[in-house]
């Protein structure tokens, strides 16, 4: 009877043990993929995210995101967007100045780069599927200026010319033109420049709303840099990128004396390594360097560029700031991030891939919200900049 | 008795095997990577350049637009059509040059001389001839910055300085 026990102690041992391998083996279906509706976050930037069930931490997946012009009038391009994936959900944001139709594929990396085929691909427009298979798992269109977020997947994107009402029970987050954030109308404190919604009751009365259209004519950065991102086999993991080293070597342009190298705070051999080709240095190109924020950081934009920035360089916005005398032993550009050792500079890189600010000013914002990025993952966002103390 | 001594080292045998393999699932669970944990050391600031009570005030003027009085609301339309509401330079002195950027709808204004109260005050005064009030000028928004040579001299005086206008 004792022999029988034991026995069967060690069948459920097996048994529970058979059970959770098949758990890590079957969870590589990946086939609940969720894509929620795309958010405009501001203006022409759209928030898409996801998760992909049953299958985080069991595989490597590669995302590709393409765009095409809604009216198809281009081929699909890819996006070079760095996707963000954490466990299984997904999330990215897309910039787009014009309506476009988004397709997102999953490539199962483990299993020869196969492409993970959409399950629900017979609801799909034929026009969508490639060479007769469906091997995307998302699409969507969205209309720069023309969108709301927050209304249900199914709601009517609401045109800029014609007015709208509602009596809603719904809750509808829409920023009119002059509002500096997104405002629940369902609140009864509705403090924005249009004095006729103040303290308004959507439970009592129909409210005519007039949405203003957003400009399209922003310009798109992509920054040359490589993504690749993966789901590990134990977990998540993200391979980072080639930060450092400018695509543009230095060179001894002052852009018309609007750079003055060597004389802050020591005497320096520096070159121009933040601006060499001088498109920096114009009211216009300052604008730019907002818009960048804006594409690659909506939410912190207006930090990075009225308080950041600025402290950092010592109020000048310099992409050629530097400070060597600093205890890594060499800061430099907007965000006073590490060396290369290239060019002049000290390398004080600390080791993060991203951790390089004597590269054109381009790469320096790319770097600096992609090290950020990351540092807001661990927890400690804005961390390595004493001039967003009041971030912490 | 032979049988159960048999019968032992077999469930002893599976039994360790078992065991390892488990320890082997839970261990290479908590093999998970981690994508950041090291906080990085802050980048080294003089302290005359950050100032957390005006960052945050900054930061207000920038986001929270109010509504300006009439006559600002006319001031400002009028500086903004001389660059035809576009992205440019407004007017140049000697002491400062003002700037409109358009994608972030604010101003700013390059201090050029080392006497940086002067300068403020002669940008504050030129607004203040285009007709906006003190309240018009800090809700326009507008903040001063550095040219590198003012900056550099800042640095080496150890003097501080404050990016809003003079009274915002």
């Amino acid at each position: 009877m004792k022999q029988i026990k034991i026995l069967f102690f060690f069948i459920t041992l097996a048994l529970l043990f058979v059970t959770l391998s098949q758990q890590r083996t079957q969870a590589a279906t990946c086939d609940t993929i969720t894509w929620n509706t795309p958010l405009e976050n501001t203006t022409n930037i759209f928030t898409l995210s996801g998760t992909i069930a049953n299958c985080p931490g069991t595989r490597h997946v590669r995302v590709k995101i393409q765009y095409q012009r809604t009216d198809n009038s281009d081929q699909p391009t890819t996006l070079m967007t760095p996707v963000t994936v954490t466990g299984g959900a997904l999330s990215t944001d897309v910039p787009f100045t014009y309506p476009v139709t988004i397709i997102l594929t999953l490539y199962d990396v483990d299993n020869t780069d196969s492409v993970i085929v959409n399950p629900n691909c017979n609801t799909v427009p034929d026009n969508l599927k490639s060479n007769s298979k469906c091997n995307w798992l998302y699409y969507t269109s969205i209309t720069p200026g023309k969108t709301v977020p927050g209304t249900t997947p199914s709601a009517p994107a609401i045109t800029c010319n014609n007015s709208f009402s509602f009596t809603g029970d719904q809750s509808l987050l829409v920023c009119p033109k002059d509002c500096p954030t997104l405002i629940n109308l369902q609140g009864t404190n509705y403090q924005c420049s249009t004095q006729n919604l103040t303290n308004l009751s959507l439970a009592t009365a129909d409210v005519r709303l007039s949405l203003k259209p957003k400009s399209d004519a922003k310009d798109t950065y992509i920054v040359n840099q490589a993504y690749a991102t993966y789901l590990g086999s134990s977990g998540s993991t993200t391979t980072t990128t080639p930060g450092s080293g400018a695509d543009i070597p230095p060179n001894d342009n002052t852009c018309n004396g609007h750079y003055i190298f060597g004389e802050w705070p020591n005497i320096s051999q520096l070159k121009n390594f933040g601006d060499p080709e001088c498109t920096m240095d114009e009211p216009k190109e300052r604008d730019n360097l907002y818009a960048m924020l804006q594409q690659l950081d909506p939410s912190h934009a207006d930090d990075w560029f009225n308080n950041i920035i600025p402290c950092e360089t010592g109020h000048t916005y310099s992409p050629n700031s530097f400070k060597g005398d600093s205890p890594a032993s060499g800061a430099y550009g907007l965000f006073q991030m590490g060396g290369s050792g290239q060019g002049g500079t000290i390398k004080s890189n600390n080791g993060n891939p991203f951790d390089f600010g004597d590269v054109i000013w381009q790469k320096q914002v790319s770097n600096a919200i992609s090290y950020n990025k990351q540092l807001i993952q661990s927890g400690s966002g804005f961390h390595y900049w004493e001039c967003a103390k009041y971030l912490w | 008795m032979r049988r159960e001594i048999k019968f032992l080292i077999i469930a002893s045998t599976l039994g360790i095997i078992f065991l390892a393999l488990f320890i082997w699932f839970l261990f290479s669970r908590s093999l998970i990577p981690s994508s950041f944990t090291a906080l990085p050391t802050p980048t080294p600031v003089p302290n005359i350049f950050y100032n957390e009570s005006v960052a945050k005030k900054t930061l207000d003027l920038v986001q929270k637009r109010s509504t300006p009085s009439p006559s600002d609301a006319t001031a400002r339309t009028s500086l903004l059509a001389r660059t035809n509401n576009e992205t440019g330079t407004i007017f140049q002195s000697d002491s400062f040059s003002l700037i409109y950027l358009k994608t972030p709808d604010l101003f700013q204004a390059e201090i050029l001389i080392p006497d940086i109260a002067k300068a403020k005050s002669d940008a504050t005064s030129w607004l203040k001839s285009q007709g906006l009030s003190t309240s018009g000028i800090c809700h326009l928004p507008l903040t001063f910055y550095l040219s590198q040579n003012v900056s550099n001299s800042l640095l080496q005086k150890n003097q501080a300085f404050d990016p809003l206008p003079p009274g915002c």
